[in-house]
């Protein structure tokens, strides 16, 4: 008797829900604003005290250990950087030597990749992704590829001199070649060349010394940044064309930059006048078109990193103000006026990633 | 031992004597100790308990506060180097990178490890690469001695040098004493956790009436496996792992060899050599999820220095005494898994002391004394670093000093004048320094039943920047001023005796301000691999200091000797009101922090036990949660018997250590070893 009770019940129940009557959902649910920020921070040489920290656009309120409070351990040494790839946040920890996946809804650790060689850590750069595969480039002078998929290695390459950043056109892949670690014997002043397909280097292009930030934008040219020797050479500001390779130099001072909608925001920071600026570049007409974007004045003590909001062209900018205590993040609206600051987020903050 | 009151009342009427009263004071702040020689010579005891008893002990009498640690009480403190006892000295921290091998600096009332002298029988051990001493290189198995004097010693006639820093740490190496043989010695072993093995022996020998000779030797092995807790984060519910420290072994030996001479009863002296060796891995901070990283560097150091004192009185009124040094001591550095092309970085430095001083004083009256003295030292540098300067400077300083001092009162005036020539084989020079560093110290005894006294104390020193911080590779600045130190101290002593059980208690309380200007920092430079010195900072320090020592005697066989000192600390960073760190406590200073011990002395065992504690300090200059270092605190027991079988006094000893298994971090990222033992055996002859 009772089973049949439970069968009528579950009919019954059936029945009632298929008589719900449900909202079509909007196809058109697409985002459409900045609601978080994802920062990370470098922290202290050996402290282990790198951090990710986390803002609510909306409500205000700040995690500034987020990847602590939701893996209950601490990020590690040296995180270098961090790029967002489909629904996953990969962060390159330089002093650990592994690269960290984390979901990018919860933060939640899904894999860590130890990158070493044997017994020594490699000590990963940077990383870039395109067409399922991360790309990281390691003080061992190499890069590594990394499926998405399976979250493991799949090829690395060997490259010039300590590998800094790195883009993608085509089919091709272009690594910038620092030579950090010899700087005693005059750095390194090449860009890799690589073959995505057979992941082989086959050009190597000469550039100024120590390049380190290489962005493209959607006509094929790539930008360099190259910070010379500190001393005798000077940084320079190049354009290599990828159709023809060829390199020339644009008279600008760069510290570090980023291309978005075929501009390229920039800012340099000179360390013995302590003067800092910020400028937006026309990678068309390839020419500054805003000598002074801060249009209220702020200043940021030693910019460390800059990104734009896809939806408002707002512009971020992390202040590392003197390379030792808690920095903050500045975020500007398109005309150049200083929305909003957020203090303290972490040492050395040198990333965000805009959440929507 | 126990102290007898015939003894003490003797001693004080001994050491009221005038002539004496110098010799005490001599002996007790770092000159020779055989100017007195020929009047303890026959009465062995009287002299141990000159040393270590209360009798007119300079803690309670000087006017600059000093702390003393005589052989008895170091051998209760449970400690194998300089560092463990330095440790039980109020106002001081010890930056401890962990294990044995690790580097050891010593702060005395915030003012950073470069303020701090070190000198080793009379004459300052000095480094001019980085300007401060590794205290972890010195074992205490020759030391008489340490004492730690704030301002500078109380005594006036010795050499320029002395005057020169804030704070003076002295140590007296242990003097032969002949009763009835000539020749008398020590054999000590120690042996303990991850594998430290310790030999050592001593041997002095009379050779004629005037000359005797001391050598003395250490050898120090340990491989420094210990387990320790890593925690991932700072809340226990947060992930930890058991690791073991690698790459910390350390091997270390010192060979040293004194000649003393007492040529007269007005002239005396001696001459040392040691030779010291040390290999070493450096592990490094702990790295989060990589421990290959801290595998690969090791450090070799060693060194070898002569040195000579020479001391004679002319009169009742004039007396002189001369010291020279030469010192040759190098390090070579090496990462066999560096990154570069070379794949190994190798660098190597050596550095040379050439050293000379005079040193007069002339006595007026029983009470007033003047002292001039005149010091150079040349100090040279190489380095097979790319580029390198080496660099040469040479200084010149030249003390006045005056001294009025009555049973109850005593001041006290000093002027030390320094230049320096600086020189480099290539690239620019820095600057030449000028300057002149006055002193005043005052202390009086209002009661002349009571033993309470008031001391004050005010000095105006500096510090010259290191060869590393003018002339290594990029960082050096050579544009760089000396770090200057303001100091200023009040304070109060008392002593009391007698009193029933009570054998001896002592106390002191000392409160000062200490203002550091043109501190010498590293900022970020261009090149962020490579920060730049720059003189930016001002710090102020308000602190406190109270020390109480008690001897205890319950009966004839069982007596507690014990001591306690408390230090409170306020360093904050004034630099800039915008800066975001005014106010902020200085990295690594604690607030709160001390030590204690209590020896249980009878005839059967005795039991040693002693602590170091200290409360939350920060490990960046920013004082926030995420940069706190929670505070810890370091338990040690020992237990140890003395025994004599025919002529030779046995001493075996086993020593608990950190018996509540604590992986404190004293710096970030340097977890100290937990639980450990050692055993020792001294056999003295």
């Amino acid at each position: 008797m009772k089973r049949v009770n439970l069968l009528i019940l579950t009919i019954f129940a059936i029945l009632l829900s298929a008589c719900e009557v449900e909202d079509i959902k909007k196809k058109t649910d697409l985002p459409n604003e900045t609601v978080k920020l994802l920062v990370l921070s470098e922290g202290s040489f050996t402290n282990n005290n790198s951090t990710l920290a986390y803002y609510d656009l909306k409500n205000k309120t700040t995690d500034k250990d987020y990847f602590l409070t939701q893996n209950k351990r601490g990020l590690g040494e040296t995180a270098n950087d961090m790029i967002r790839y489909g629904s996953k946040v990969y962060i390159v920890m330089n002093g650990s030597s592994r690269i960290e996946i984390i979901d990018i809804n919860t933060g939640k650790s899904i894999r860590q990749i130890p990158m070493f060689e044997g017994n020594v850590a490699k000590g990963p750069r940077q990383i870039i992704s395109h067409n399922g595969k991360v790309y990281v480039s390691s003080f061992d002078d190499t890069v590594t590829r990394i499926d998405t998929a399976s979250m493991t290695i799949d090829g690395s390459l060997k490259t010039g001199f300590d590998p800094e950043g790195m883009c993608v056109v085509g089919e091709k892949l272009y690594v910038a070649n620092s030579g950090g670690l010899e700087w005693a014997n005059g750095y390194e002043k090449t860009v890799s060349v690589v073959d995505l397909k057979t992941f082989s280097e086959i050009q190597e292009l000469e550039v100024g010394i120590n390049p380190v930030h290489l962005h493209a934008d959607n006509q094929g040219d790539i930008y360099v940044v190259s910070n010379g020797d500190y001393g005798e050479n000077p940084a320079r500001f190049q354009r290599i064309d990828t159709k023809t390779n060829t390199v020339t130099d644009l008279n600008l001072n760069v510290t570090n930059f980023i291309v978005f909608q075929n501009k390229a925001y920039m800012y340099s920071y000179d360390y013995f006048t302590k003067k800092m600026s910020v400028k937006v570049f026309d990678c068309l007409t390839e020419k500054v078109i805003n000598e002074h974007f801060i249009s209220d004045g702020t200043i940021l003590n030693i910019p460390y990193s800059i990104q734009i909001d896809p939806f408002n062209n707002d512009v971020y900018m992390t202040d590392a103000i003197d390379n030792s205590v808690s920095g903050d993040v500045f975020c500007f609206d398109k005309t150049g006026k200083l929305k909003f600051q957020v203090r303290e987020v972490g040492i050395n903050p040198n990333n965000i990633i805009l959440l929507d | 031992m126990v102290l007898f009151p015939e003894i003490h009342s003797g001693i004080m009427n001994l050491l009221v004597e005038k002539r004496n009263l110098i010799v005490g004071i001599l002996l007790l702040s770092g000159s020779i100790i055989t100017f007195s020689q020929s009047k303890t010579d026959s009465v062995t005891h009287l002299r141990e308990v000159t040393i270590t008893q209360k009798a007119l002990n300079p803690e309670i009498k000087s006017a600059t506060p000093v702390q003393i640690l005589s052989e008895k009480k170091i051998q209760t403190l449970n400690a194998l180097l300089l560092s463990d006892a330095v440790k039980h000295f109020p106002g001081v921290t010890i930056k401890d990178y962990g294990g044995i091998g690790g580097l050891k600096t010593i702060s005395v009332r915030g003012l950073g490890a470069t303020h701090t002298a070190v000198v080793y029988d009379g004459i300052a051990v000095s480094d001019v690469q980085t300007g401060q001493i590794d205290i972890g290189r010195f074992t205490l198995d020759n030391v008489q001695s340490i004492s730690l004097n704030s301002g500078q010693t109380d005594q006036i006639f010795q050499p320029a040098r002395m005057f020169a820093s804030a704070s003076v740490l002295s140590i007296q190496t242990q003097k032969p004493v002949f009763s009835n043989r000539n020749i008398t010695g020590k054999i000590s072993m120690k042996a303990g956790s991850f594998g430290l093995i310790n030999p050592s022996f001593t041997f002095h020998g009379k050779i004629n009436r005037r000359l005797s000779a001391s050598f003395n030797g250490d050898w120090l092995s340990a491989n420094g496996k210990y387990p320790y807790t890593l925690h991932y984060g700072t809340q226990y519910t947060d992930s930890s792992s058991v690791e073991i420290r690698k790459n910390t072994d350390v091997k270390n030996i010192r060979l040293e060899g004194t000649l003393f001479a007492g040529f007269s009863e007005k002239s005396n002296g001696y001459l040392k050599a040691q030779f010291f060796n040390s290999e070493r891995g450096l592990p490094g901070a702990v790295i989060f999820y990589n421990d290959k990283s801290t595998s690969s560097q090791r450090l070799q150091d060693n060194s070898f220095f002569t040195q000579a004192n020479f001391t004679h009185r002319f009169s009742n009124r004039w007396a002189a005494q001369a010291n020279a040094k030469f010192n040759r001591s190098g390090i070579n550095y090496t990462d066999s898994a560096w990154m570069n092309s070379a794949q190994v970085l190798e660098n190597t430095y050596n550095q040379r002391e050439i050293y000379g001083s005079i040193a007069v004083m002339n006595s007026v009256t029983e009470n007033l004394s003047f002292s001039a003295a005149s010091d150079v030292s040349l100090n040279t540098m190489e380095a097979n670093l790319h580029n390198f300067a080496y660099p040469g400077r040479l200084t010149w300083q030249s003390s006045l000093a005056s001294k009025y001092a009555t049973n109850r009162i005593s001041l006290t005036g000093s002027l030390l004048l320094t230049q320096t020539y600086e020189s480099v084989k290539s690239g620019v020079t820095a600057d030449n320094q000028k300057k002149v560093s006055p002193f005043v110290s005052f202390s009086v005894k209002p009661l002349e039943e009571i033993n309470f006294r008031i001391r004050s104390f005010y000095k105006n020193i500096f510090r010259m920047p290191s060869f590393n911080d003018l002339y290594y590779l990029r960082t050096g600045e050579r544009k760089l001023r000396p770090e200057d130190a303001h100091q200023i101290n009040l304070g109060i002593t008392y002593s009391l005796s007698k009193l029933k059980w009570l054998e001896n208690i002592d106390f002191s309380a000392d409160m000062y301000h200490n203002r550091i200007k043109n501190k010498i920092v590293a900022k970020p430079s261009a090149s962020l691999f490579e920060w730049t010195m720059t003189n930016f900072g001002t710090v102020h320090i308000t602190g406190l200091d109270l020390h109480a020592e008690a001897l205890i005697a319950f009966s004839e066989d069982i007596s507690v000797e014990t001591g306690v000192n408390y230090s409170y600390q306020h360093a904050v960073d004034m630099t800039d009101e915008t800066n975001r760190t005014y106010g902020h406590q200085l990295p690594y200073t604690p607030f709160h922090s001390g030590s204690g011990r209590v020896n249980l002395i009878n005839q059967w065992v005795n039991i040693a036990y002693s602590v170091i504690w200290s409360g939350v300090r920060y490990s960046n200059a920013q004082n926030y949660t995420e940069n706190r270092l929670p505070a810890y605190s370091d338990h040690s027991i020992s237990l140890n018997k003395t025994f004599i079988i025919d002529n030779l006094t046995f001493r075996p000893s086993i020593e608990f250590l950190n018996i509540f298994n604590k992986n404190y971090e004293v710096i970030r990222g340097f977890p100290m070893p937990g639980r450990s033992f050692r055993i020792n055996i001294t056999v003295n002859i």
